[in-house]
């Protein structure tokens, strides 16, 4: 076990390289380089060089890779163009609202979708699933922004009952529970937009990885010898079905996040997202660069993360 | 399928009976939903081929009132079926129109998507080797970034202009079809018929296009068309938040941008409800065909 950990943390390795790679390729793209943006007809090219010189951007291609990428190693991700604000600290503030949003979507999603899926295997061909499939369809072919919209204006302007957009009440002071119960009033529509794509995907896996187990000679045996069928379901079946369930997590984790963005700024949610989709068209590519990368690694990680929780729960995984 | 026919032919038709397609279209016409699926997509297809003989105005038409003025945020009414939107421009027309350029988006970017993918995946499957780790890393790597946001970036740095994004999308959506085609190589290339083609002398290039391909291509179909779904969805989030394909011209995403204007989202529902309801239609669509594909192509599920 510890070996593989070793060896999969290892693997990694050329995988945040690549990350980097792209991430600086990109940058490339971008219209002329940082200095262009600065310059003023009064300024004289001689300074402008001066200064070109002075950020190396004179410099070959690949010694620019090597020095931002030194300066990326050492925390430094540049400095946002308008505020001048260090770029890594105004994507790490942003960090804790967007995990709040994309966990608690998570959570819905599977506590919701597994039951269901459940229930569709176990009435394979009936009505239940028969609907619960049309059900599936319909939340993987809804874009996440247009579920967000149409939530907003039925619960939030029809019915009134929720807000539109923030993540908590402005100058009410709440406290404790009452402060609590304002944050998830505003957690809710968004958590269900951001989730409902996700619920379906989880709930059509774990119908198929269901059926799959149920098929099992293992649950054949359990049957035979009398074992209550709720007993066989819960216990023997669905134990092992969950299993996979944690490979698509890994899966589904870049799409979680691209989503968020989305639904972030449809919200007015304060992550990563918004950021992200502000920074696009003030055209901050410092910022940019730096969420590209950022957001990557925590995708390599989830990544790193789901793989060892499949290795660590199910012992039929070959480390070697 | 034509049943008057004589002679040596009567023996030719007999087999074509039986041809892959014919076996595949039958079992495709089992599963309803995709056969609505694909009656839904083909007049959404008709209807943006024919978009100028359908659509009852100029899209980019804007009306104007006896005073001079647009017409603007008119209500849907018998003049105008889904009202007018801000500059006074007939939402109707709009939507016929701008499904040609959602549906296209769709199918081209799937179209260098699958390119990429069947040469990178091909290649690292049949080679196997340093060529194949690279590929795979490289697979990998892009597979860490959120689709989306990549495709978000990209296309604000070269420019949103329809063919621009047609490419982005398609260069970052490579990756599961590598994966696949790259999967079903590994298998195919130790097949018995691989090995006999060897023996008999066929170079790799005729190994390749001419057994492995074809032996690959229903799942890289099925997924595909899965794609044309998801790639249509990545085209409308990208120009529902404004970075996507730029007015005048319309797509079904820009339309439903206009929803995040809070007066237009309560107040003026035609404007923004029936490009959604588009794109959902289309994508459903998609997607049952591309779940009767599945079913129709997978040997597994022959009878």
């Amino acid at each position: 076990m510890q070996d593989y950990l070793v060896r999969r943390l290892l693997q990694s390795i050329p995988l945040l390289i690549g990350i980097t790679l792209i991430s600086f390729a990109i940058m490339q793209l971008a219209p002329g380089d940082p200095m262009s943006t600065m310059i003023s007809p009064d300024l004289d090219m001689e300074a402008v060089d001066a200064r070109r010189a002075e950020l190396g951007l004179d410099q070959p291609i690949y010694v620019q890779y090597f020095r931002w990428l030194s300066e990326l190693l050492s925390g430094n991700m540049g400095y946002a163009v308008q505020s001048g604000r260090p770029v890594l600290q105004m994507i790490v503030e942003r960090i804790p609202a967007t995990l709040l949003l994309t966990a608690s979507a998570l959570a819905f999603a599977y506590i919701v979708a597994v039951p269901l899926g459940v229930i569709s295997a176990l009435k394979q061909h009936n009505l239940a699933d028969y609907l619960l499939t049309l059900f599936a369809f319909l939340g993987i072919s809804t874009p996440s922004f247009f579920a967000g919209i149409l939530l907003v204006y039925v619960f939030a302007i029809q019915l009134n009952l929720l807000p539109t957009s923030g993540h908590y009440s402005i100058g009410e002071g709440l406290i404790g529970f009452a402060a609590t119960a304002d944050r998830l009033r505003y957690l809710l529509l968004p958590m269900l937009a951001l989730g409902t794509r996700h619920l379906a995907q989880v709930m059509r896996f774990t119908r198929s990885s269901m059926l799959d187990v149920l098929n099992q000679d293992y649950i054949r045996t359990a049957r035979a010898k009398g074992i209550h069928e709720r007993v066989v379901v819960y216990k023997h079946a669905l134990r092992n079905a969950l299993l996979p369930i944690v490979t698509l997590l890994g899966l589904t984790l870049p799409a979680l996040i691209g989503g968020s963005f989305i639904i972030e700024t449809i919200f007015a949610w304060p992550g990563m997202g918004r950021l992200g989709v502000n920074a696009i068209f003030a055209r901050e590519y410092p910022i940019l660069m730096g969420l590209n990368v950022l957001v990557a690694c925590m995708v390599l990680m989830g990544n790193l993360l789901a793989d060892v929780m499949y290795a660590f729960v199910d012992p039929r995984i070959q480390y070697s | 399928m034509d049943g008057s026919v004589s002679g040596g032919k009567v023996e030719k038709s007999a087999i074509a009976g039986h041809s892959l397609l014919q076996q595949v279209w039958r079992r495709f016409r089992r599963h309803k939903l995709a056969l609505g699926g694909l009656v839904v997509v083909g007049l959404f297809v008709l209807m943006s081929v024919f978009a100028p003989m359908i659509a009852p105005y100029n899209p980019y038409r804007s009306f104007t009132r006896s005073d001079g003025s647009y017409a603007s945020w008119e209500r849907p009414s018998a003049k105008h079926w889904l009202g007018t939107d801000d500059v006074g421009r007939d939402v109707l027309s709009r939507l016929i129109f701008a499904g040609r350029v959602s549906m296209s988006v769709g199918l081209v970017a799937v179209l260098v998507a699958t390119a990429i993918g069947v040469a990178l995946g091909a290649t690292a499957g049949f080679f196997g080797g340093l060529v194949d780790n690279v590929i795979m890393r490289l697979t990998d790597t892009v597979l860490c970034f959120p689709v989306l946001f990549l495709v978000l970036i990209v296309a604000t740095m070269v420019g949103p202009s329809i063919y621009n994004i047609m490419i982005i999308i398609g260069c970052v959506y490579w990756t599961r079809v590598c994966r696949l085609v790259r999967a079903e190589f590994l298998r195919l290339r130790e097949m018995e018929f691989t090995e006999a083609s060897r023996a008999l002398g066929a170079s790799s290039n005729r190994i390749i296009w001419r057994h492995l391909i074809p032996n690959a291509i229903s799942p890289i179909v099925v997924f595909g068309t899965l794609f044309i779904a998801e790639a249509i969805l990545i085209e409308a989030s990208l120009s529902f938040l404004g970075a996507g394909v730029q007015p005048p011209v319309a797509s079904w995403g820009n339309m439903l941008h206009q929803a995040s204007s809070f007066v237009v989202l309560s107040r003026r529902p035609w404007l923004w409800i029936p490009p959604g309801l588009a794109i959902m239609a289309v994508v459903l669509s998609v997607n049952f065909i591309g779940d009767g594909l599945r079913e129709a192509l997978d040997p597994h599920q022959q009878l």
